[in-house]
């Protein structure tokens, strides 16, 4: 229940920053607490976003999971971040002000090609983030069709969004190319066999140029690159491994 | 150093028509007031209608302090060639100190602290105040925000929920 002692005090006075001020307060928040103060009134609100845009809280975090047993179903994720300090837990399920909601997704961060972005995955959606606030979440693009576990993600050319795999038995090395265009996830050819069984972004090194995205395979040095434009793989050519790398 | 027997005052007057009479120095603290005595040298009494006297008489000791402890530091480097690292370090870790006590305030005089330091441009206390501010905020729920600063609920519910629910990985911090 609310406290409404302060607001019934008609004598109190309030204190009233200047919107710059409040902001420049804000802006010396941790990025945990951002949340609260989004909530206490519009001027913070407004405060909160304001600061988040002209200093957004920007990647790479650590994130870290961790698995307390091999045979545990629950983990936790934890992630670092290097402006407030702060190790934060990243919650695996939501509610707001204390009320349960209805089962939430469950998150699952992606390894991406930039270490800028936050990619989660969840039962029916791909959100892509630029901030750990979601104050500039970018897209929210309907979940690709094939499940995946631990796919890895590249954004080529502002245009496409692949997808690759991570995915189950015969869809182990499935890829799908999201156009941002035409908001549509099309399949495209799989990964090359050489790729096999070291499908998994645990496996996977992933870059992108201009144009193409290439994935190598740390162990073997497979490396293979995908053309979103036309969907096809190609050429792949195994690198000499050094040891030590 | 030949100068500061013979060092101009500067009279500042508070809102509330009260005078403060301070080196040019310490005054010079303030950007503000350093720009006005740049402009015109000859300037030597200063009206500050946006600042009362309590908060003036602040903003003034933590002027004198800071440039003591600069001067002090200047001092030493002089006598030594260089200023001894230990030394150095106890001296900063001294006024750090002396900033946290001076910090030691409610939260009234707190944002008008922070309302004269902006005005008058005194870097090093609106760094200060505004960090004690924030670290205020730190580890709070948004009533308990409200309740330290006074501040009045003007979100309804389903604002608040809303904003909540646009933000799906405000992340909780770790226990």
């Amino acid at each position: 229940m609310a406290d409404t002692s302060v607001m019934n005090h008609p004598s109190m006075i309030y204190t009233d920053l200047p919107a710059d001020m409040l902001e420049a307060v804000v802006t010396k928040l941790p990025t945990v607490d951002l949340l609260s103060a989004s909530c206490v009134s519009h001027r913070w609100l407004h405060a909160v976003r304001s600061s988040l845009r002209t200093q957004p809280r920007l990647f790479p975090w650590l994130i870290l999971r961790c698995l307390p047993h091999p045979v545990a179903t629950t983990h936790s994720i934890h992630a670092f971040d290097p402006q407030s300090r702060t190790w934060l837990s990243v919650p695996r399920h939501y509610n707001s002000t204390g009320k349960a909601k209805e089962p939430s997704p469950t998150l699952n961060f992606l390894h991406g090609s930039t270490r800028d972005r936050l990619y989660a995955l969840t039962l029916y959606q791909l959100l892509i983030s630029k901030d750990p606030f979601g104050g500039s979440c970018q897209m929210e693009a309907k979940g690709p069709n094939v499940w995946r576990q631990d796919p890895v993600v590249a954004e080529v050319q502002d245009q496409w969004l692949v997808v690759a795999g991570g995915g189950f038995q015969m869809d182990e090395g499935a890829v799908e190319v999201y156009d941002k265009q035409t908001g549509m996830w099309e399949l495209a050819e799989p990964m090359p066999a050489e790729f096999g069984g070291s499908t998994y972004a645990t496996w996977l090194s992933v870059a992108v140029s201009e144009k193409r995205l290439y994935v190598i395979e740390k162990n073997t040095g497979w490396v293979s690159r995908f053309d979103p434009e036309s969907k096809t793989w190609g050429p792949t050519s195994q690198l000499r491994t050094i040891p030590s790398v | 150093m030949a100068r500061s027997s013979t060092e101009n005052m500067i009279t500042l007057m508070s809102s509330d028509g009260e005078e403060f009479m301070v080196t040019e120095k310490v005054a010079r603290e303030c950007t503000t007031i350093r720009n006005m005595l740049e402009d015109d040298c000859v300037i030597t009494n200063i009206p500050l209608p946006n600042v009362t006297s309590d908060i003036l008489s602040m903003v003034i000791e933590y002027c004198m302090e800071h440039v003591a402890a600069a001067e002090k530091a200047a001092a030493e480097t002089a006598e030594k060639g260089s200023s001894s690292a230990p030394a150095a370090a106890k001296a900063n870790k001294d006024l750090e100190e002396w900033d946290k006590a001076f910090m030691n305030v409610d939260v009234y005089t707190l944002c008008d602290l922070i309302l004269a330091a902006n005005y008058l441009n005194v870097s090093g206390l609106l760094d200060l105040t505004i960090q004690t501010a924030a670290n205020l905020i730190k580890g709070k729920s948004p009533e308990q925000i409200r309740k330290t600063f006074h501040i009045q609920n003007d979100l309804s519910l389903e604002e608040e929920e809303k904003i909540r629910s646009q933000t799906p990985w405000a992340f909780e911090k770790s226990e």
